[in-house]
């Protein structure tokens, strides 16, 4: 059986706990493993988190702090694995292509950036569009998940 | 997140509990930095409470280490969930702090290396 779990993020201060809330009961509805429950809750709070921090949406003049359009989050379940949709309308920003800094064992380890290569590895696939003005995330998230690591020559 | 802070002679100890995410890290950095200034060469921050942690945690994590290392000071890390050991493995920051699987092998393992190795 498909099921489908769809968040509007209007007002990031306020917002983020709650979509992280209700990612964990939608997970825990799924009966996820607890490893494939944290990835999808990884996934969303980084590449979410990557959206707010560098996003610049237009304000909302009747809801100070709030934005008024939307950073939207779905996540649909096909039994087999989990697809994950995040947009926003913020600059152009491509989690695929992004340089992200990762340990490579030798040079000392960096501050920062660690988010887009744990989103990478983590993630069995990621595409990134724009589209109207929009960014588009896609993710899928396998139930058996293999492990990548972020220091791994490719 | 609920942290404790318990001192011991050979590190100062962490205990996390619940969530060290955007809204918990910068506890855990005032905390942390806190026993850096006060001269503590050794961390240990114990896990085994630990529900979730995303990058904004990994980040302390590392600029703790980055004060630590040129001194010879050690963080370990001890009694990780294995979902949580995942991260350590996949970012390879799993190389740069001490793994254990408990607060007493953290101990012990900081007591027998002498400083700078």
């Amino acid at each position: 059986m498909t099921t489908r779990f769809d968040f509007a993020l209007n007002c990031p201060e306020h917002d983020h706990a709650g979509l992280m809330r209700a990612v964990e009961q939608y997970a825990d509805e799924l009966a996820l493993s607890a490893s494939v429950r944290f990835r999808l809750l990884l996934l969303i709070d980084e590449i979410v988190s990557n959206s707010l921090q560098h996003g610049q949406t237009p304000s909302d003049p009747a809801n100070p702090g709030c934005s008024a359009e939307p950073v939207r989050i779905v996540i649909t379940d096909h039994d087999a694995g989990l697809t994950i949709e995040i947009t926003d309308n913020g600059p152009p920003f491509d989690p695929a292509a992004h340089p992200a800094p990762s340990y490579d064992g030798q040079t000392p380890p960096k501050i920062g950036g660690m988010g887009l290569c744990l989103i990478r590895k983590m993630a069995a696939s990621l595409r990134y569009e724009r589209l109207d003005g929009r960014n588009h995330v896609r993710i899928t998230l396998t139930k058996e998940p293999e492990e990548n690591r972020c220091c791994s020559s490719t | 997140m609920l942290l404790q802070h318990i001192d011991h002679p050979g590190a100062a100890i962490l205990a996390v509990a619940g969530r060290l995410d955007n809204a918990t890290a910068q506890e855990l950095e005032k905390t942390a930095l806190d026993q850096l200034e006060r001269g503590v060469r050794n961390l240990i921050m114990d896990f085994s409470e630990l529900e979730y942690i995303n990058s904004a945690g990994l980040r302390v994590l590392v600029m703790c280490y980055q004060r630590l290392q040129p001194g010879g000071g050690h963080i370990a890390i001890c009694g990780v969930r294995d979902y949580i050991a995942e991260v350590f493995d996949i970012s390879g920051y799993n190389r740069i702090f001490r793994m254990c699987t408990s607060r007493e092998q953290a101990l012990s393992d900081l007591e027998a290396t002498p400083a700078g190795q």
